[in-house]
């Protein structure tokens, strides 16, 4: 378990680490959807199983799904690698960050050996874990987040729809 | 509570801001650090809430999911661009320079 534990902290850092310094965007979105997987990992070693599986959904099969797509469309020529052709000031701070991230995972490695692990699965009743009825708590008292966060979903469709259109004049006007 | 998946979130979190606040050559790459910033916010949400007693885990399902429509409309963006001026990159939208 530690070591799954420490690989999980640190490809998450490595991939955390290529995105954020601005290579070629097909490496940007590949490593976007291993730093989703990595984190979702740490989340079920922190002791659920209900988040990881939604950020699995939402973030792997829904988001990434279409960022790959949009990738397809805009096409980039000149591949670039950690400082080869693009910015080596921010290829360093990244660097930086890597060793900050390095002292994280060192410090994940001794929290597994003296034991201060993160367990979190307790029972509110006798069989049933603490996770499923915090979310069910989104139909029982926060029902006010769940009918905005549809509002909020029906009118970014409906934006979206209108912005790809392009049949006008203008900054956002098709081909 | 500084656990390590804490520091390792609070960590990727501030990685992905400096990431977010460089100029890239592609705008994909922004919005790709924006995401990334959504993520770990979530992740730290998530971790909060199965480590403690309060159980609600609205709150880290509400901002992913508001996190989604602005990943969505900022993708909207991107294919409107890169339709007018053939490619996405950050040199291309310079309607409002003087």
């Amino acid at each position: 378990m530690g070591i799954t534990f420490f690989l999980l902290c640190f490809l998450m850092m490595v991939s955390v680490v290529l995105v954020a310094s601005g290579v070629t965007i097909h490496y940007g979105v590949v490593s976007l959807l291993f730093a989703a997987m990595f984190g979702s990992g740490l989340l079920v070693a922190g002791g659920g199983s209900f988040m990881p599986l939604v950020v699995l959904l939402i973030y792997l099969g829904g988001l990434l799904v279409v960022f790959a797509f949009c990738v397809g469309f805009t096409d980039d020529k000149y591949c670039e690698f950690w400082g080869v052709g693009g910015s080596k000031v921010l290829a360093y701070v990244c660097g930086a960050g890597l060793g900050i991230g390095g002292y994280c995972v060192y410090d994940s490695a001794w929290a597994e050996v003296l034991g201060c692990f993160v367990d979190g699965v307790e029972a509110w009743g006798d069989d049933v874990s603490n996770e499923f009825l915090g979310v069910g708590l989104f139909y029982l008292s926060g029902w006010g987040l769940l009918v905005l966060s549809g509002w909020a979903l029906l009118v970014v469709l409906f934006t979206i729809m209108i912005m790809i259109r392009g049949r006008h004049r203008g900054a956002l006007r098709s081909l | 509570l500084t656990s390590p998946t804490n520091l390792l979130f609070t960590f990727s979190f501030i990685i992905f801001t400096i990431g977010f606040t460089f100029r890239h050559t592609h705008l994909l790459s922004a919005l790709l650090c924006l995401e990334g910033m959504m993520l770990s916010v979530f992740l730290l949400m998530a971790t909060w809430s199965l480590s403690s007693n309060i159980s609600s885990f609205i709150l880290p399902l509400t901002v992913l999911t508001l996190s989604a429509c602005e990943a969505g409309i900022g993708l909207a963006l991107l294919i409107a661009s890169a339709r007018t001026h053939n490619t996405a990159n950050l040199k291309n939208l310079n309607l409002l320079q003087c």
